[in-house]
């Protein structure tokens, strides 16, 4: 057993030895982007803005998310079967560093977007078929609660200090705030129409989510969870899904799905501070940890957008796999 | 837009009102119990049930998973011509167009909405309209200007169970693998007229007639039908703005074609009567 481990190790040191670009691109970071009709995971260098792998996942990639200490990247699957668990339905763990497959959770029926907690042991994913969020423990894949939420539940987000998960629901136009102490639901509130993600602030004082017809973003009070405020985007008509907030926690970034951009929203003032042309229909939406890049999974064009945040412009466009869903970023 | 109703309030609420006032009676309502919706419907349950029946307890079984969240209840009460029972929130009507003018007429005298779900008549929405009548289901004249703008011979639909995006793959596999039917036309206006009168006790806060209609004629006031745009009804006929769908040559075509961009009320409003061409004469 330790033999093993030892001589992996020698082989990891042989193939750092040997590649020296793979080394920028760890200083530079990954992306990971979830191809939903391809059904596979792009990895994007980003320090050379190039493809170096795709992976095969099995299933509809919809949800990506890196794990807190960006050794996993988790990705939702699903098998398309309505209203029933089948073998494609699964939260799928890609170990970053070999970019191999690592597990393969079970979470309930179509699985469509999820949340880490903070500490990474846990996962809450959203079950679009059926209603309900469930929660598994990353370590062992083990189930640990199936909590009842709104019709088409969607968007998933963590409060930065784990308490709270947060599911947006596009039919019943619902949020559902779970207490992750409990493991239940403690409240719901009613949002504006299609509720599409949801975001908390690096200080988790607000939650951000978007409303996709109603062409909004709301403003929920991160602990109160009461509703702070409703901002119109692009005059209603800028149909928003993804949502990021800068690390710094002073701007919003909303990939308008069907408008072809992002909305930049101070976060403190809520005013629309302008728009940033990006490709077709982007829905997923990553910000790099320095706060210097924004990405977006673009579907209809087969492409990831790479946005510099201080001139807010698109500085490269990769291609990637069919029908780009998410984006997940890994130092 | 968005308002706040969680289940502690709703329960907070409850148990004041039911300190306060006398129990009331399983199965009726009144302005105690804000959000218990009561939906008259005529001509409930043909054998075998049709895509309006279907469309209808889609819609009640969809509310009344909501209404575990936010607390409150929802019934379809069967009622017969002229003849409601009381405590009654609003009136849905099937396609008949003779009990269509009857239903709206009593709904008329009795204070409730009606959400005309399955009429396409034109004459509802003109001469015969009312200002308590909202119309689900798209006129023949929404549905003539939709094959004149897809330019095809074809039939015109409110809906297709084939469509995919906005959400409407979803929405037509959950009806699917619910009655192992298609989702057709007349099932998705039904089920969208529970939806819509669900979402408007929710939002009004209230399942009373009066307040319910003042919800549904707000100009702010919108809804999602899974169409990728914000429904709207018009104030001067009530008919909701929505896209329709030509059926033509195994090809499905999205009238208007791109909602994407220009303002999405104006271009719905491509379909149909004009506010200049109405012979409805509601003061709105």
């Amino acid at each position: 057993m330790s033999d093993r481990i030892v001589r992996r190790g020698w082989l990891h040191l042989l193939v750092a030895l040997s590649t020296a670009p793979a080394l920028s691109a760890q200083r530079s970071g990954l992306a990971f982007v979830s191809n939903e009709l391809s059904q596979d995971v792009t990895v994007i260098d980003l320090a050379s803005n190039t493809v170096v792998a795709a992976i095969p996942v099995g299933g509809r990639a919809r949800g990506i998310q890196a794990a807190p200490d960006g050794r996993r990247v988790y990705v939702a699957t699903s098998d398309d079967k309505p209203q029933r668990e089948g073998a494609g339905d699964a939260i799928v763990a890609i170990d970053v560093a070999s970019r191999k497959i690592v597990g393969r959770f079970r979470i309930g029926s179509d699985p469509e977007q999820f949340g880490i907690t903070p500490d990474g042991t846990r996962i809450y994913a959203s079950n679009e078929d059926g209603g309900t969020a469930t929660a598994i423990d990353t370590r062992n894949g083990s189930h640990l609660a199936t909590l009842v939420v709104g019709i088409e539940p969607e968007g998933v987000a963590i409060s930065p200090d784990g308490r709270w998960a947060v599911v947006t629901s596009e039919t019943s136009n619902s949020l559902s705030v779970i207490d992750t102490r409990a493991n239940k639901v403690v409240d719901n509130l009613l949002v504006d129409l299609r509720p599409r993600a949801a975001v908390f602030t690096p200080d988790g004082t607000r939650v951000f989510v978007t409303a996709e017809i109603g062409g909004t973003l709301t403003v929920i009070d991160g602990r109160t969870h009461q509703t702070l405020k409703t901002i119109s985007l692009e005059r209603g008509e800028g149909k928003p899904v993804g949502v990021v907030v800068s690390p710094d926690g002073k701007r919003v970034y909303v990939a308008n799905g069907r408008a072809g951009t992002i909305s930049v929203i101070d976060a403190a003032s809520y005013q629309e501070l302008g728009t940033i042309i990006v490709g077709g229909r982007p829905w997923g939406i990553a910000i790099a940890r320095d706060g210097r890049r924004i990405y977006t999974a673009n579907g209809l064009s087969n492409t990831v957008s790479v946005v510099d945040a201080s001139l807010n412009k698109v500085i490269a466009t990769i291609k990637c796999g069919q029908r780009p869903w998410g984006v997940a970023l890994v130092r | 837009m968005s308002s706040h109703i969680s289940r502690r309030d709703f329960l907070a609420r409850a148990a004041t009102i039911m300190a306060a006032m006398p129990r009331v009676a399983p199965g009726s309502h009144g302005a105690s119990d804000p959000l218990s919706l009561r939906i008259g419907v005529a001509n409930l349950g043909s054998s075998p049930p049709d895509g309006h029946d279907m469309g209808l307890t889609l819609g009640v079984e969809e509310a009344t998973h909501a209404a575990e969240m936010f607390g409150g209840s929802i019934e379809l009460v069967p009622i017969a011509d002229k003849n409601f029972p009381g405590a009654l929130s609003a009136v849905v009507g099937d396609s008949d167009y003779a009990r269509c003018v009857a239903l709206a007429r009593a709904a008329d005298a009795a204070g409730l909405p009606f959400l005309n779900v399955a009429s396409s008549a034109d004459a509802l929405r003109g001469a015969g309209c009312r200002r308590t009548m909202f119309h689900v289901a798209p006129s023949d004249a929404m549905y003539r200007d939709a094959r004149s703008a897809a330019n095809v011979e074809g039939q015109s639909l409110a809906w297709h169970p084939s469509l995919v995006r906005f959400g409407a793959d979803t929405l037509n596999k959950r009806f699917l693998a619910r009655f192992n039917r298609p989702m057709t036309s007349e099932a998705w206006t039904a089920w969208l007229g529970v939806k819509i009168l669900w979402e408007s006790s929710l939002r009004a806060r209230s399942a009373e007639p009066a307040q319910l209609m003042d919800y549904l004629t707000r100009d702010t006031t919108q809804f999602d039908g899974h169409k990728g745009v914000p429904l709207s009804f018009r104030p001067w006929d009530r008919q909701l703005r929505q896209p329709l769908y030509v059926s033509a040559d195994s090809r499905v075509i999205e009238v208007p074609s791109d909602t994407s961009r220009e303002g999405s009320r104006d271009l719905l409003d491509r379909l149909g009567v004009r506010k200049s061409d109405t012979s409805c004469r509601i003061a709105s």
